[in-house]
């Protein structure tokens, strides 16, 4: 049992890394290809309030504004190839809209946009009418295709494909739409007071700049006054090597997990040879070959490697879920889990090198059993 | 003939356990082997039985002779031609009684012997212990799963190894008779025993002193040694 558990463990550890690393892998790439702005710009009091991250990477709601006419600012700066605006706004509660939780609103501007636009491409129309909605992979609570968003019914157009940011746990609407929905609801009244006439404001620009100026025209939008800069690439690589760090410890533990597998089972099977000698040399007393021998030793070592591989791969679906919510709780990060073809290569690929590892344990011990002779089978007692 | 030696010794570095022995077993005949402890009883049983080779001489089966043969070819003979009884029965405690008796089947792969092991099971008195483990069953009742487990394959010969060894007279009695009624049947027995009672039951009795076996002979005025075999 020692054993089995030995191999699950490893197997646990090291399969809930290979989904992780995946899982991340894929998030981090499939966001810095769709995140589409080098550049985005919000108010610098919003720097404050949210993590750069969880603005990325998270749905959560993000009431943050500023004034329009920056939009215009930006896009006369040397070196800016595109700005686009976006609004962002919240569904409040189960009385407005089919959300289950509160859930991040975002307008975009159908005339300067790109980054939508990509998405907008694959629907059937092309385009997204006033009144449809795209909603991210993740949002729940959605019915059938149309939905009430802060009390406005609304045709959900599509839900696009995973993208590892904050869009999978959003809503994408036309920007007018957004301020609408918005400027009428009496929970959000006290933005408006705050900031203005919501179709004066905006919540952030996206921003492409032409290649090698992004630190020069991010120093340019700094000085145009209360704005904050964050740099897609740089808030993902500072992701990226903080979980890096967390993979190097779980590599090491799971390398170190394997090791300890090998060395068990070794030990295992090795002194398999000398405790079960009695009951091998009545096989071979009864007319087991040497070949018979080894092969018995080696199909324990396989068998007991593949119940420790299945238990290992529930503990590792466990570990993983453990781990990924654990590490989400820490940290806001781009994340797609793995697909179904993803998982089935990990399974393999995990199989076939705990298989190896169990079959090369076993191969000395099993050489070592071959050669006990069957005379053995007279000299014991019984056999436990 | 069934079984024959031609001159078998067996020599453990200077120390000679057996010292060219010639012996002759004939199909369902039985042939008993005593002498004091440590006289080579065991190692001669087990050399007959093709579990230990001899340092020189031959053994024939069925006029064929075995010393030359690979190591596998042994394992097949031991498998389809012969059945051993070990001294201290030898069962596998983590398989049940029927299991047990298979594992002969199982290793020669023979299968649906169940049927038969069940038969055989049965007429040794422990149909209601098919589904035990070996730490259910007294002495008696393991040694009986033993013979089971020996006679499975319908052997040529049978081997046992001191057979009623702590086994009270009773038990020892009943034992004996079933090993007895196997020549009966067609099956030689070659036995190792301390026991007289069980000895004297055999066709042929020989007692291994100094390496070397000598026949006991049988008159009405009771046994005497009169023969040495070398």
């Amino acid at each position: 049992m020692a054993t089995l558990f030995t191999v699950a463990i490893s197997v646990g550890i090291l399969f809930a890394l290979y989904l992780l690393y995946h899982g991340i892998t894929m998030g981090l790439s499939t966001s810095e290809n769709r995140m589409g702005a080098d550049l985005l710009v919000i108010p610098d009091d919003a720097r404050d309030l949210q993590d750069s991250s969880e603005l990325l990477f998270t749905g959560a709601p993000v009431c943050i504004y500023m004034n329009k006419n920056y939009e215009k600012e930006v896009a006369h700066i040397s070196g800016v190839e595109k700005v686009s605006a976006q609004f962002f706004t919240q569904t409040l509660n189960a009385s407005c809209c089919s959300t289950a939780t509160a859930t991040r609103l975002i307008g975009f501007d159908p005339a300067t946009d790109w980054a939508v636009q990509s998405w907008l491409k694959k629907l059937p129309a092309k385009s997204l009418a006033y009144n449809e909605v795209l909603a991210g992979r993740n949002v729940s609570g959605f019915i059938g295709s149309n939905t009430y968003i802060l009390g406005k019914k609304v045709h959900v157009a599509a839900n696009f494909e995973p993208t590892g940011t904050s869009l999978d746990h959003s809503i994408i609407m036309n920007i007018d739409l957004a301020r609408k929905m918005a400027q009428g609801k009496p929970e959000l009244q006290h933005f408006w007071q705050r900031y203005g006439d919501p179709d004066q404001i905006i919540s952030a620009l996206l921003v492409k700049v032409e290649a090698g100026k992004k630190d020069e025209v991010a120093n340019a939008i700094t000085d145009l006054g209360d704005l904050a800069v964050i740099k897609s690439s740089d808030i993902l690589q500072g992701i990226k090597d903080q979980l890096d760090t967390v993979f190097y410890i779980m590599l090491g533990a799971g390398l170190l997990a394997a090791l300890a597998s090998i060395f068990q089972l070794f030990a295992r099977f090795y002194s398999l040879a000398w405790d079960r000698k009695g009951e091998l040399g009545l096989y071979r007393a009864m007319g087991a070959t040497r070949r018979d021998l080894k092969i018995l030793v080696i199909g324990e070592a396989l068998c007991l490697t593949s119940g420790g591989i299945i238990l290992g791969s529930i503990l590792g679906s466990i570990f993983y879920y453990l781990i990924l919510l654990l590490l989400e709780s820490q940290k806001a990060f781009p994340f797609i889990p793995a697909a179904w073809p993803a998982v089935l290569f990990g399974i393999i690929g995990i199989t076939t090198l705990f298989e190896l590892i169990g079959f090369i344990s076993a191969w000395f011990p099993a050489r070592q059993s071959g050669k006990i002779e069957p005379s053995a089978a007279m000299a014991l007692g019984d056999i436990d | 003939m069934l079984l024959e030696t031609q001159n078998i010794s067996k020599q453990y570095g200077e120390e000679v356990i057996l010292d060219q022995i010639s012996l002759v077993i004939k199909q369902a005949e039985s042939l008993a082997i005593t002498g004091p402890s440590g006289s080579g009883k065991s190692t001669l049983l087990s050399i007959l039985g093709l579990l230990l080779e001899p340092t020189g001489g031959d053994i024939y089966l069925k006029q064929q002779t075995v010393s030359n043969l690979s190591d596998d070819k042994r394992s097949e003979i031991r498998n389809h031609s012969f059945g051993f009884i070990f001294q201290s029965t030898q069962l596998i405690g983590s398989l049940t009684v029927l299991d047990n008796v298979l594992v002969p089947a199982y290793l020669g792969r023979k299968p649906n012997l169940e049927n038969k092991a069940i038969k055989i099971l049965t007429e040794l008195g422990l149909q209601n212990r098919l589904n035990y483990y070996p730490y259910q069953l007294s002495i008696g009742q393991k040694r009986r799963v033993a013979i089971a487990r020996a006679i499975l394959l319908d052997p040529a010969i049978v081997f046992a190894d001191e057979p009623t060894n702590d086994l009270d007279p009773v038990r020892a009695a009943q034992i004996g008779d079933f090993l007895y009624s196997l020549p009966q049947k067609g099956c030689a027995l070659i036995l190792v025993t301390h026991d007289p009672g069980l000895a004297e039951k055999a066709d042929k009795t020989i007692e291994i002193v100094n390496g070397k076996a000598i026949e006991i002979c049988r008159s009405v005025a009771g046994p005497t040694k009169n023969k040495i075999y070398a």
